[in-house]
Formats: structure tokens, C-alpha cells, sequence
């Protein structure tokens, strides 16, 4: 443990006493956040802020809304959230900010809108701003607009259903009190009109469901619903005209509590692709270009074939092209799952998306935009990831159910017709179909998929949709990538004394290179306090110089892999440098091997690599140096075989497997086209949301088989009692509610499920 | 019973102007986003 200071900003543990910040970037959150009077933020956080980082580029190709009185508009992602007080001080701050009009971080998504004057400030420096604070600004893409529209409906229908419960209690009442006959006309005409919006304005997505559904030629849930509705509605119809009591009050309840469920399902699956999808968000690039003597920052996409760009340390290359002057050390993990850098010299070819580790280049730009390899892999993804629509469980009973719905209706009609004529079959006919209603059908898996969606995300999951998720419970083979996945897939040290790793971190602690970092890393995870650095000198292509404790050192490249620490004497310290199994890699292939399920290994990488991973992960069965499409085929080869294959990737390579796989899962930080064609993304760099989200996949299938169970039998047991001509009107509005009630009830226990197995 | 005549529109209307009222709060997207400003409430504002 420290036994001196920490930074006051980050928490770092420092060395020297009087040191206050452990790098220049905290030094000025610091100054940033007292200048504009708001060190209460310090007193009052509950976590510690994250250590500033360079500011992504590009923030001039970013999109904005154009408003009012010429302001300026835009909705960015904000990563390292920490606390509330995050939140508070990021808006305290760019609220003080000159030019700027009004902000709003919202603290449960990370997303913050902006509004500003761009004749006064423009959003690159504002990114930067954020970015001092040690907060990741990312742009956004496309959003959906929130689903107000079922929020409407559901307004209108709960309104209407509620009055109609009123008047249609009043009639009932009527019936066994005598009721004079000009109220009870009254009270009917009222309630018809209550109804009409509710059949035909608040019901319209089940009709436009079913109707779409029939042109696809697939019977599904909506049909039956859709029928229900026209025959309570047309009942009703008639029954007022004739002057008796319809079901107009199920009607209103029937149509409510089936728009509050999709409403639900649809808030709990907006909000997991939305989560995924700002992972995907990645900022544009830009790229400085030469003109002459001189360099121009431009956006990727004014880039052409011909031109001169300089990369320098640490950026991303914004085109493919060849390397002119210069040398260095590129990283292409996420195009090709490599972990090591690759060596470049003039005359290499170097491809947009990867990114220089260290050293400066030149590159005469060969392809731009949608030419990149970069571009096309990301398209044929998306071509081989179009899976359409997969029925649900309860769409693939809809067919049955209608069809037994059907017949029953018919025999019960032809039946009473022959005993005790028209009239009497009729109204048990219309009681059949009415009953047979399957609302709480409809509404046992969209409830139990919500409450799983949520339940999945909030332990680091997230869905695209419920479908997937419940795919995940049939899963017998679990399938790894290496780089990325099993394995942090960056930069990290693997092995180094406590003594070299505290002065090459004192040495180190001032710069924004990605080895840097992680050295600096790698000393706070030891807790060494950060010595001081003296005199400290960053060579380009060489290393970095500099005095801790009196003596000079210097930290240079050891060869592929390592960093050579030494000081005048000759005094000699090496630093491994390479890719670490994530923490929970190996606990969580233990679970899954205890839970029954096969675990495998598929990678591009040598196979020595991969049997090191593997060994350190506990994984048997190993699949070395396998280009995409060898990953995708040994899925597809085992799902030949029968077994059920969840594929977990990171990189643009795993697309193919991804897609093929029965649930491809995408580690959020990976490349964004694998966020894309992934069923669903693990939001956190861990593992085990990958159990957790198995749990709630049984759990929630077990919660929808109950339910499911539970309404037929409701149903089953209604209309055999309406076939009968026990059901009236009163009756059906009071078995609605309780067979509703009753899934309602069941899926609420699907969190409580998947706690129980969180212990 | 010929009360009702009258309090049956004013429930009605009563009624509906509640409707109204979530109507317009909806459209306003007062319910697009549930879950910060329980967080937001917690924090002093200047």
C-alpha cells in the first residue's frame, strides 16, 4: 500500500508526498473543474474519477441538428460514468462553458445532449472538454425516436375500458335490480361509443399485425386476437341495437392489458438494442493530409486515392493505402484477431480500422470510405447476418389455436342449432369466440421477455431481442474467440518485478501512448505508488528517457513483445508485454463445464499461443490458426452434428461465426460490425454475463412454459364452459382479468428466479 | 335516477381531461425516459 498520497483527481497512489495529480491530464481536470467553482464535486462523489485520455478526432464529421436562433444540436455517448456526480459535474461544467446553451447527461444511458452556439464554440472543442474530464465522448448513430405511439394508445384504451367497466357494472347491477329501460338504453348506446375508438383506433396494430402476418402467409398471434376484437366489437354492435348487454367491457380490458404488454416488450427491447447499439458508436475519423509543405486535418470521406496522409503514434488509420516514409508497429486485432502487432516499413500495405501502436508514418491513401477492406467485410456481414423474422413460441401455437378455436365454435353453433335452434347457438357461438380470446396467450411472452431482457442487461447482457435470449437455454457448446474475448485483446503487461514496473511507471506516467498506459496500468493494479519522473524525454520510434530516484533510465523496445528498462550502469530490467486472459475467463469455463456445456477455443493465432490461453482459461478442446471462414464452418459442422453453438467474438473476423452461430455474442468492446450482426452484446470486458444470461434464458423459458400452460388450460376450460352456455357476459368480464392476472403474476417471477441462482 | 342524465357527461368529461392531460404529457416525452431523473432528483442544483 501507498504510503504517501494519491492524485487528487483519479486516485492514483503517489510516492512523493507533495505530488497532488499523477499526470498532467488530471492536473488539469482538476484546474478545469476549481475554475469553474465546483469543487464540491470532490466532497461529493462516490467513486473516483477515471484518468483523462486523448480526445477521439473526427468531431467535425459529426452531424448535428440545426435549431433555433442558429444553435447547434447533438446527442453524444458518454463512457466512464461512474456516479451521479459525474453526471452533475459534466453538466456543471459545459454549462459554464461560454456558448454553450444547454446540456443534459442522462446518468442510466450515458447519453448527453448538447446545445450550443457555433459561432462561439465548436463541438470539437466541447468533446475535449468532456474528454479533459476524463470522460469518453463518442458520436452516436442513427436513433430510434422513442415509441410514443402504443404509450398513446394504451392512454386512450385504458380510458375507455375504464369507463365502460363503470357503465357495464351499472348494467349488470341492472340485472338483478331492475334498471328503468330508458338508463339501460342509455348506458349501452355510451358504452358503444366508448368502444368504437378502443376496436378500431387502439386495436389497429393487431389488426395491421394480422393482416401482415396473413400476406406472409403465417397465421400468427395477432390473428386470433385481431378476430376476438371484431367479433366482441360486432356483438356489441348488435346487442345494442337489440337492447341486451354485449361484452364491451371485456372489449376495453381485453384491448388495454394486450397494448400494456407489447408496450412493455417493446420499452425492454428498445433499451437493450439501444445500449447495444451506442456500443457500437464509434467516433468518425479524420485524417491530416499533406498539402504542400503543410498539413490539413480533413474528414475520412473528402480523403482520395493519391494522397499523402501522416499517421502519427497511437491514431487509427482512416484509409488503406501504402506506407511512403516512416516505421512502426500497427495493431489489427479487430480485422484479424491478431494480438501482436505487426511490424511496417515503406512499401507495406497498412488497411483502415487498425492502429498504429507506436512510431510516425506516411501512407499514400489506395482506398477511401466504402473501398476499404474495413467497408467490405463490414457489408458482407450485414448480408450474411439478414436472419428475418423468427416466429415466437407463442406465434407457432397461434395456427392450432385458431384452427381449435374454429371448430369448436363450428360444432358448438351446428350442436345447439339442431336442439334448441338459431337463437340459443348463436350467443354460445359468439361466447366461444369471445372467450377463446387468447389474451393471456398473447400476453405470457412478452411479459416473461421483458422482465428476462432486463433482467439479462442489468447483468451485463444485452439482447437484441427476447428470441435470442431464450435461444440461449438450448445451448450445449460454447465456442470462444481468443483475442478480444477470452483474453483482454490489448496491450497489457504480462510479467514484470514490482521495482521495474514502478520506475518505468514514473518514467511513463506523463504519456498518452497506449503502452504507456498500460504500464501505468498495470503499476495502480499492483497499487505501487507512482514514483516521480525527472526530465523525462519521449523519443519518437525510440522510447522514452528520463531520472527516477536520481538515476537515469531509459525504457526502449526489447524486441517483439517486451520493453528493455536500463539504466547507465547497466543495470537491466525486461517488461513483458502482451495479451492476459480476462479475470473471469477461467471461473467462468469452469461454471460452464460444471453446468454441462462443452467449451472451445476457435483462433486465428498460432497454436502455441492458443494452447497457452487456453491452458490458463481451463479450455480442452482448441481450434488454432482458423481463417473466418474455417470459425464458421466448424460451427456450422458441429450444428450438423446437433449440437446448439454459442459463438462469443470481438473482432470483424468472427462476423461469419457470429452470424452462423445459434447466438453469437459480441463483447461491446469490439469491433462495431460484430456489435451489429450479434444476437447480443456484452456491455462489460468480463465474461460472466454470459452465465447469467443462461440463467435468465431457462428461467425465463420456464416462466413462459408455466404461463403458456396456464392460459390454454384457462382457455380450454372457458370455452368448453361457453360451448355449454355458461358464460355470459358478466362471467367473461370476470374471468378476463383473472387469467390476465394470472400470467401477469407468473412473469414477475422470473427475476426472482434468476436471483436465486445469482448466489 | 334522472341525475344521472347529467353526472353521466360530467364523469365523462372529468374523465377525459385527465386523458387529455396524459395525452399531452406523453407527446411532451415525459415518459420516454424513466429511469434518470429518479437519479437526477438526488443532486443539488444551483
Amino acid at each position: 500500500m501507498s504510503t504517501a498520497g494519491r492524485c487528487i483527481h483519479c486516485g492514483t497512489a503517489l510516492e512523493a508526498r507533495e505530488e497532488r495529480f499523477c499526470c498532467r491530464g488530471c492536473e488539469m481536470a482538476f484546474a478545469i473543474i476549481q475554475g469553474a467553482g465546483l469543487g464540491r464535486y470532490y466532497d461529493e462523489r462516490e467513486a473516483c474519477a477515471p484518468r483523462p485520455g486523448e480526445a477521439a478526432t473526427g468531431w467535425m464529421a459529426v452531424p448535428v441538428s440545426h435549431g433555433a436562433n442558429g444553435l447547434e444540436e447533438v446527442r453524444l455517448q458518454v463512457d466512464g460514468l461512474r456516479c451521479a456526480s459525474c453526471v452533475w459535474v459534466i453538466e456543471q461544467v459545459l454549462e459554464r462553458t461560454p456558448g454553450v446553451d444547454h446540456v443534459m447527461v442522462s446518468y442510466a444511458t450515458g447519453r448527453a445532449s448538447i446545445r450550443w452556439d457555433p459561432r462561439r464554440i465548436d463541438l470539437t472543442a466541447l468533446a475535449g472538454r468532456i474528454a479533459a474530464l476524463g470522460y469518453r465522448p463518442r458520436a452516436l448513430g442513427e436513433e430510434s425516436a422513442p415509441d410514443r405511439d402504443l404509450m398513446i394508445r394504451l392512454g386512450v384504451a385504458a380510458f375507455c375500458a375504464m369507463n365502460l367497466m363503470l357503465l357495464y357494472a351499472s348494467l349488470y347491477t341492472g340485472w338483478f335490480d331492475a334498471m328503468e329501460p330508458r338508463f339501460a338504453a342509455l348506458f349501452r348506446w355510451l358504452s358503444l361509443l366508448l368502444a368504437t375508438p378502443v376496436a378500431f383506433w387502439c386495436a389497429a396494430p393487431f389488426f395491421a399485425g394480422a393482416v401482415a402476418g396473413l400476406r406472409r402467409r403465417v397465421l400468427h398471434m395477432d390473428l386470433p386476437i385481431a378476430l376476438g376484437v371484431a367479433i366482441l366489437y360486432g356483438h356489441g354492435v348488435v346487442t345494442t341495437i337489440t337492447g341486451h348487454e354485449g361484452y364491451l367491457d371485456s372489449l376495453g380490458m381485453l384491448v388495454a392489458l394486450l397494448l400494456a404488454g407489447r408496450m412493455l416488450e417493446s420499452r425492454g427491447r428498445r433499451r437493450a438494442v439501444e445500449a447495444a447499439m451506442s456500443l457500437a458508436a464509434t467516433a468518425p475519423r479524420t485524417a491530416r493530409r499533406q498539402v504542400g509543405d503543410q498539413l490539413e486535418t480533413v474528414e475520412a470521406s473528402a480523403l482520395r486515392a493519391g494522397d499523402q496522409i501522416d499517421v502519427g503514434s497511437g491514431e487509427e488509420f482512416a484509409a488503406d493505402g501504402v506506407v511512403t516514409e516512416g516505421a512502426g508497429q500497427v495493431r489489427m486485432a479487430l480485422l484479424t484477431g491478431e494480438a501482436d502487432p505487426v511490424a511496417v516499413r515503406p512499401g507495406d500495405r497498412v488497411v483502415a480500422g487498425s492502429i498504429l501502436l507506436d512510431g510516425a508514418l506516411t501512407v499514400r491513401v489506395e482506398a477511401v470510405g466504402g473501398e476499404t477492406m474495413l467497408s467490405r467485410m463490414a457489408a458482407q456481414l450485414e448480408q450474411a447476418a439478414d436472419r428475418g423474422m423468427r416466429p415466437t413460441a407463442a406465434d407457432r401455437i397461434a395456427p392450432w389455436f385458431t384452427a381449435a378455436t374454429l371448430v369448436v365454435a363450428i360444432l358448438t353453433c351446428a350442436g345447439w342449432w339442431v336442439t334448441l335452434g338459431a337463437d340459443v347457438a348463436l350467443t354460445r357461438t359468439v361466447a366461444v369466440l369471445v372467450v377463446a380470446c387468447p389474451c393471456a396467450l398473447a400476453l405470457s411472452q412478452p411479459l416473461a421477455a421483458a422482465a428476462g431482457l432486463g433482467a439479462a442487461a442489468r447483468r451485463g447482457l444485452l439482447f437484441r431481442s427476447a428470441d435470442a435470449l431464450l435461444d440461449l437455454a438450448d445451448i450445449d457448446l460454447v465456442a470462444f474467440d481468443k483475442t478480444g474475448t477470452v483474453t483482454a485483446g490489448s496491450v497489457a503487461v504480462l510479467a514484470a518485478d514490482d521495482s521495474a514496473l514502478r520506475i518505468a511507471a514514473g518514467l511513463e506516467r506523463y504519456s498518452m501512448h497506449p503502452i504507456a498506459r498500460a504500464i501505468v496500468e498495470a503499476a495502480v493494479n499492483r497499487d505501487i505508488a507512482l514514483p516521480r519522473g525527472e526530465d523525462v524525454r519521449e523519443e519518437v520510434s525510440f522510447g522514452i528517457r528520463g531520472r527516477v530516484d536520481g538515476v537515469q533510465w531509459q525504457l526502449a523496445s526489447g524486441g517483439p513483445g517486451s520493453l528493455l528498462l536500463s539504466d547507465e550502469g547497466g543495470r537491466e530490467h525486461r517488461i513483458i508485454l502482451g495479451d492476459v486472459i480476462r479475470p473471469d475467463a477461467a471461473a467462468t469455463v469452469r461454471r460452464l463445464g460444471i453446468e454441462g456445456l462443452d467449451v472451445a477455443l476457435l483462433t486465428g493465432d498460432h497454436a502455441e499461443v492458443a494452447d497457452r490461453i487456453a491452458a490458463a482459461a481451463g479450455i480442452g478442446t482448441v481450434k488454432a490458426r482458423c481463417n473466418p471462414e474455417q470459425k464458421a464452418a466448424w460451427i456450422e459442422a458441429r450444428q450438423r452434428e446437433g449440437r446448439h453453438v454459442l459463438f462469443a467474438g470481438d473482432g470483424l473476423n468472427d462476423g461469419p461465426a457470429l452470424a452462423k452461430a445459434d447466438v453469437g455474442i459480441a463483447m461491446g468492446s469490439g469491433a462495431a460490425s460484430s456489435v451489429l450482426v450479434a444476437d447480443g452484446v456484452i456491455a462489460r470486458p468480463a465474461l460472466a454475463p454470459i452465465l447469467a444470461a443462461r440463467r435468465t434464458a431457462r428461467a425465463c423459458r420456464q416462466v413462459i412454459r408455466s404461463n403458456q400452460r396456464r392460459s390454454l388450460a384457462y382457455n380450454a376450460l372457458a370455452v368448453s364452459a361457453a360451448a355449454a352456455g355458461f358464460i355470459n357476459p358478466l362471467v367473461a368480464a370476470l374471468l378476463m382479468p383473472l387469467s390476465s392476472g394470472l400470467v401477469i403474476w407468473g412473469a414477475l417471477h422470473v427475476e426472482r428466479l434468476v436471483r436465486a441462482g445469482d448466489r | 335516477m334522472n341525475a344521472i342524465v347529467f353526472l353521466l357527461p360530467i364523469a365523462l368529461v372529468l374523465g377525459g381531461i385527465f386523458a387529455a392531460l396524459f395525452l399531452r404529457a406523453v407527446k411532451k416525452g415525459q415518459f420516454d425516459d424513466l429511469d434518470d431523473p429518479p437519479q437526477r432528483m438526488l443532486q443539488e442544483r444551483d
